[in-house]
């Protein structure tokens, strides 16, 4: 079966910690045990303490009772605590095993999934897993030994009594798995219409100047009010569920509870019961109502528990093993000089950007690539940095195939600065340091002289310490290209690839930084994509292309 | 925590919650109702075993069964009405806050959003409400209900033997701290797992956010560290729950245990002295084991009653801002376009001025642009003339009329304003277009894109007209969301309009395509260009040119050209330029 091999394969990330795991399951049993044992010792201090007048039996299993409340405290205390930490260890493989996957993934895997989705699969469904292994088993074998157990000593008491109680087992066991199926669908509907009211109202917020400049707000209002009352339905209807179903039970256990009394006082009329076994059972009763709702609860999960299990599994399974070919190899001591050889590129949206491109770029050459938006001018950046692969075609550097080249050593040699940079929740420092950890404070600082962000940095109430993003400050387009910069020019790289670095500077700053991308490039392979010609002084030859080809060349008379 | 604030705060919140009277009338019948019933039940268990089964009455036992089964039976009917109502009761108030604080956000000026952050603002409208949901309405009503079923069985077993309730009592004040001691650390530790896993979360997205960085920068092994570390943290979070949860659980067990031994052993002494009879020791026992649920309640409501004040106090602190756009004043149904800054100061905080004494008259049905440097104050004017903002001095007046007396809806009506960065509604692209003028049709819709040049565009979309923006979102450029923004002002046929130009890079095709339209919508309006290409300036009557905050110059581009001041030399700087940029263009 599908889903026993995916608990296996679960179970096997217990690695080390399997033998804590066993233990403490072993330890919930003995729990149970304990649980289902105080009863008897209430009977027994009724029957044959109370009633009998033996006042020094009624003490002998009052301490008893004691005796093994401490005994459960302890076995319910390490139980736990085996189990959640055995599990947490497991489920704490499993997630760097989801993650290391994510991270190995093409960027076609990013192209095509949201972020929110993968958010979700390791925080939310590894959550789904941690309780499961955790808390849904541990239930569900404390569960089935208390009802063991308790069956056991009923036996002993009065046959037909533990008939009722089974009886009413079945039912309510049968009654919390329904409640459980049917109310989590509609819990992940209401957590799911809470995140569209979240987003919404993060849309009016964001559009707010849109909204007052069409004076809209009544509509808008309005909508949100639809998505509003869409949650109160929601969470209303959940609630039926819950009066219904979960309250249900409880009314078989009022009839069961109430058939008892009746006939245990008959019996104890005719002398076959004892009123001790009589409150014996009714205690019973009263102390499974919640294992029973555990254990209803767990065989409603199991499936999607695993389902959790199975789309992690996904996600390690669908990445490749490794981001090298086995046979990859060092450039030593590399040139910078790239080839592109008949190159074909076609993105997920089944769009061909590339269409048999050749180009041959010598060591220490600049090119600016120009052309309309689409025409697969960035594309060449990014098949050259290894983001995508060619379908058909090779692309060299020094004469290798980039994908024969470790990936490590690759992007010592190339450095690509896109468009818009990812600028991390860090300090500038940090991020300008980002491939060069150890960079010396005078090494970021003149990297970012260079790109022109020195003076902008310095402005900053901390400096080069100021945190970026969320809850620092926001950087504008311009700056973050030229955070995107200082960070490529720190790296030293042979061939420096840039994405029109110009394209949210004023003119100003434009005019200075291609001034200095002058110094920057010599002696440096480089490409650079840019809708703007001022760029042109900075190449020895500039390319146009249109439609994934290159439709005129020429060499710049600089 | 019962200080004079906090308490009006609460007063205040019950004060709107009343409202729904009817529901709470049920809510509150069934708390007392299933209270009461939970008693019964050993009650009539320790009468039955005292009269009817030790001394043998065999047929007047089916009645009394009748009457636990009855007891029982009450119990669940109140159990399930107070379920489902306290939580019907919850929702709607629930429901109620939420749209009050968007409603409340809708009507807030620019000035109210400046110093909060989206995240936060989002966080109040949901996680604020629900936190007072669950602790203020659920949490008062489920601890009103504790409470009446806690001394509902004290004074039962009262009923029964005073000293022996006394005596099981004994293990009430132990529950109480031990509830007390770990309520509020559990609660914390558990909060602290959230927090964990949410930075976590945020390792994820920024590593998927960032990928291609990452990856170009050999990062992969960095990250994956910052992910370990984030997820061991998590499991030792998650130790600190199972410990104090461990703990917890057994020794409130165990207390609970407790009574039952002492009434054991001491009733088990009275019923051996014939002080009282076996049925009452048996409720006794019966009883002791139901303190444990309600004092865990109330307690653990005491104990989070502090987070909810915080959160309601996040809540009012948005309600009662008074950052509020008011909309009274006149109704404009048509506006010339005469428009006439008077002196106009402006600054967004205090001391610091960013317009300083702009006076400026723009005929009807003339075309102006404002030229200058970033943080000139060109968009400020645009935003005085929406009245986004009124000015600090001086006065802005249109068709001779002060602003400030024009209701700023209908002001808003007449003016078409096209902002740098287009917003676009969850829905269609038909619906983004239409939202500016609900009466006009699909029809309309698609006459002015086609007036405008915008239409083909839109028809190249993957579903034309009906492709959802939220699809766009990745596909359109700043330039083709302009073109839709636009459309939208086109559409409300307006008697005046500002366009901000776009400041980040538009392909020439688009820009072109972009720039028709806008001479299009400008045709017979008053127009107002915030121009950042000068090329524009080409098709303006007039330029204004700003610097610091004042006009500098203003004139018809020929006069400034010919005069050789600030703007021609703005102008030839960036002319050399856009020259080269027609040149790539028409390549």
């Amino acid at each position: 079966m599908a889903s026993l091999k995916q608990l296996v394969r679960l179970l096997r990330y217990l690695r080390s910690h399997a033998l804590h795991f066993l233990l403490g399951l072993g330890i919930v049993v003995l729990m149970a045990y304990t649980s289902g044992v105080i009863p008897v010792l209430i009977k027994n201090a009724i029957d044959e303490g109370i009633i009998s007048g033996k006042y020094h039996q009624a003490i002998y299993y009052a301490l008893l009772i004691l005796l093994v409340g401490v005994l459960n405290g302890i076995f319910s205390f390490s139980g736990r605590y085996l189990l959640i930490k055995s599990s947490q260890y497991a489920v704490y493989h499993l997630r760097m095993d989801a993650f290391k996957a994510i991270q190995r993934q093409e960027m076609v895997f990013f192209d095509k999934t949201f972020s929110g989705q993968l958010i979700s699969r390791i925080t939310n469904d590894t959550e789904r897993i941690t309780r499961f292994l955790s808390f849904r088993i541990r239930m569900f074998v404390y569960s089935i030994f208390l009802i063991v157990v308790s069956l056991y000593y009923m036996l002993s008491m009065n046959l037909l009594l533990t008939g009722v109680a089974f009886f009413t087992i079945g039912i309510v066991v049968t009654l919390n798995t329904t409640y459980a199926m049917k109310v989590r669908p509609i819990y992940d509907r209401i957590r799911q219409q809470t995140g569209v009211i979240a987003s919404f109202a993060t849309g009016t917020i964001a559009g707010i100047k849109t909204i007052k400049s069409l004076s809209v707000e009544k509509n808008v209002h309005g909508n949100f009010s639809k998505e509003n009352n869409e949650l109160y339905t929601l969470n209303v209807s959940a609630t039926k569920i819950t009066a219904i179903y979960g309250n249900a039970p409880f009314l078989i256990l009022g009839i069961a509870m109430s058939a008892m009394f009746y006939y245990g006082g008959i019996a104890i009329i005719r002398d076959v019961l004892t009123v001790g076994e009589l409150v014996a059972f009714l205690t019973y009763m009263l102390t499974m109502t919640w294992p029973l709702r555990a254990l209803g609860f767990t065989i409603g999960d199991i499936q999607r528990s695993l389902a959790a299990a199975s789309r992690l599994f996904e996600v390690i399974d669908s990445s490749p093993h490794s981001v090298d070919v086995p046979d990859a190899i060092e450039l030593k001591n590399p040139k910078g000089k790239v080839e592109f050889r008949d190159v074909w590129l076609t993105y997920h949206t089944g769009k061909t950007v590339l269409k048999g491109l050749n180009l041959k770029i010598d060591p220490g050459e600049r090119i600016l690539i120009t052309g309309p938006p689409g025409s697969g001018k960035s594309s060449i950046l990014k098949i050259l940095a290894r983001f995508y692969a060619p379908e058909k075609g090779e692309v060299l550097l020094d004469g290798v195939d980039v994908r024969k080249i470790k990936s490590a050593n690759l992007r010592s040699i190339v450095a690509y600065v896109p468009q818009e940079p990812f600028i991390f929740n860090r300090s500038i420092r940090e991020n300008i340091a980002l491939a060069k950890p150890d960079a010396t404070m005078e090494e970021i600082i003149e990297a970012a002289r260079r790109a022109k962000i020195h003076e902008f940095i310095s402005s900053l109430p901390e400096g080069y310490d100021t945190v970026v993003g969320e809850k620092g400050v926001t950087l504008s387009g311009g700056e973050r290209q030229r955070i995107g910069l200082a960070r490529a020019l720190l790296l030293n790289p042979r061939v420096l690839l840039l994405d029109d670095p110009v394209s949210n500077l004023d003119a100003q700053t434009e005019r200075k930084l291609v001034e200095d991308l002058q110094h920057i490039l010599r002696n440096k392979t480089a490409i650079i994509v840019s809708q703007r010609l001022s760029l042109a002084k900075l190449a020895d030859r500039v390319i146009h292309m249109e439609d994934g080809k290159i439709v005129e060349e020429k060499k710049n008379s600089y | 925590m019962a200080d004079k604030s906090s308490l009006a705060l609460v007063k205040r919140f019950l004060r709107e919650a009343i409202a729904e009277r009817k529901i709470l009338a049920i809510v509150v019948v069934s708390i007392i109702g299933s209270a009461l019933a939970t008693l019964f039940a050993p009650y009539i268990l320790s009468i039955a075993i005292d009269e009817y089964i030790i001394p043998g009455k065999y047929h007047e036992l089916i009645p009394i069964a009748l009457l636990y089964l009855l007891a029982l039976l009450a119990q669940w009917l109140f159990a399930t009405l107070q379920t489902f109502y306290t939580e019907v009761f919850g929702q709607k108030v629930l429901k109620n806050l939420r749209a009050k604080l968007h409603r409340k956000i809708l009507d807030s000026n620019l000035n109210f959003f400046k110093d909060k952050s989206t995240g936060d603002l989002v966080s109040r409208i949901i996680n604020d409400t629900n936190v007072v949901n669950d602790v203020l309405l659920s949490g008062l009503l489920g601890g009103l209900g504790s409470i009446i079923s806690l001394s509902g069985i004290v004074v039962a077993m009262l009923f029964l033997d005073v000293k022996l309730t006394l005596v099981t009592l004994s293990s009430v004040p132990i529950m109480v701290l031990i509830a007390l001691y770990f309520g509020g650390r559990m609660r914390r530790a558990y909060r602290d797992t959230r927090q964990k896993i949410a930075r976590i979360s945020s390792v994820v997205e920024e590593s998927v956010a960032g990928i291609e960085t990452i990856k170009a920068f050999n990062k992969e092994k960095h990250v994956e560290k910052e992910f370990s570390a984030a997820s061991k943290d998590t499991i030792k979070a998650y130790l600190r729950v199972a410990i104090y949860m461990g703990i917890f659980w057994p020794l409130m067990n165990i207390a609970s245990l407790l009574s039952v031994i002492v009434v054991i052993g001491y009733g088990g002494y009275q019923a051996y002295m014939g002080a009282v009879s076996i049925g009452i020791v048996v409720a006794f026992i019966q009883y002791a084991q139901r303190f444990r649920g309600p004092i865990n309640n109330v307690v653990s409501m005491y104990d989070s009653l502090q987070s909810a004040l915080a959160a309601l106090e996040r809540i009012y602190d948005v309600l009662d801002d008074r950052g509020v756009e008011e909309y009274k004043g006149l109704n404009v149904d048509r506006l010339q376009g005469r428009i006439e800054f008077q002196d106009v100061w402006f600054e967004y905080e205090k001391g610091r001025a960013v317009l300083r004494g702009i006076n400026l008259f723009i005929s009807p049905g003339s075309k102006i642009a404002i030229v200058g440097k970033t943080g000139a104050g060109k968009t400020t004017m645009a935003n005085l003339i929406m009245r986004f903002y009124d000015p600090t001095r001086g006065k802005l007046l249109y068709d001779g009329i002060d602003g400030r007396e024009i209701n700023r809806r209908s002001l808003r009506r007449r003016i078409g304003y096209v902002p740098q960065e287009t917003y676009l509604f969850p829905g269609t692209i038909m619906e983004n277009i239409r939202i500016a003028n609900p009466e006009a049709s699909e029809r309309d819709v698609v006459e002015v894109c086609k007036k405008l040049g915008v239409h083909e565009f839109i028809m190249k979309l993957p579903k034309g007209y009906e492709t959802s923006a939220g699809e766009t979102g990745k596909l359109l450029s700043v330039g083709e969301r302009q073109l839709i923004s636009l459309a939208r002002a086109m559409l409300k046929d307006p008697d005046i309009v500002i366009l901000d130009e776009a400041l980040s890079s538009v392909d020439p095709k688009t820009e072109r395509m972009v720039q028709d339209a806008m001479l299009k919508l400008m045709e017979g309006r008053t127009s107002i260009i915030i121009a950042h290409r000068l090329s524009i300036t080409r098709f303006v009557n007039k330029v204004i040119v700003v610097d610091n905050g004042e006009i500098v110059e203003e004139g018809p581009i020929e006069n400034l050209l010919l005069k050789g001041g600030y703007f021609y030399r703005l102008y030839t700087s960036q002319m050399g330029e856009s020259s080269l940029i027609d040149i790539s263009g028409r390549g």
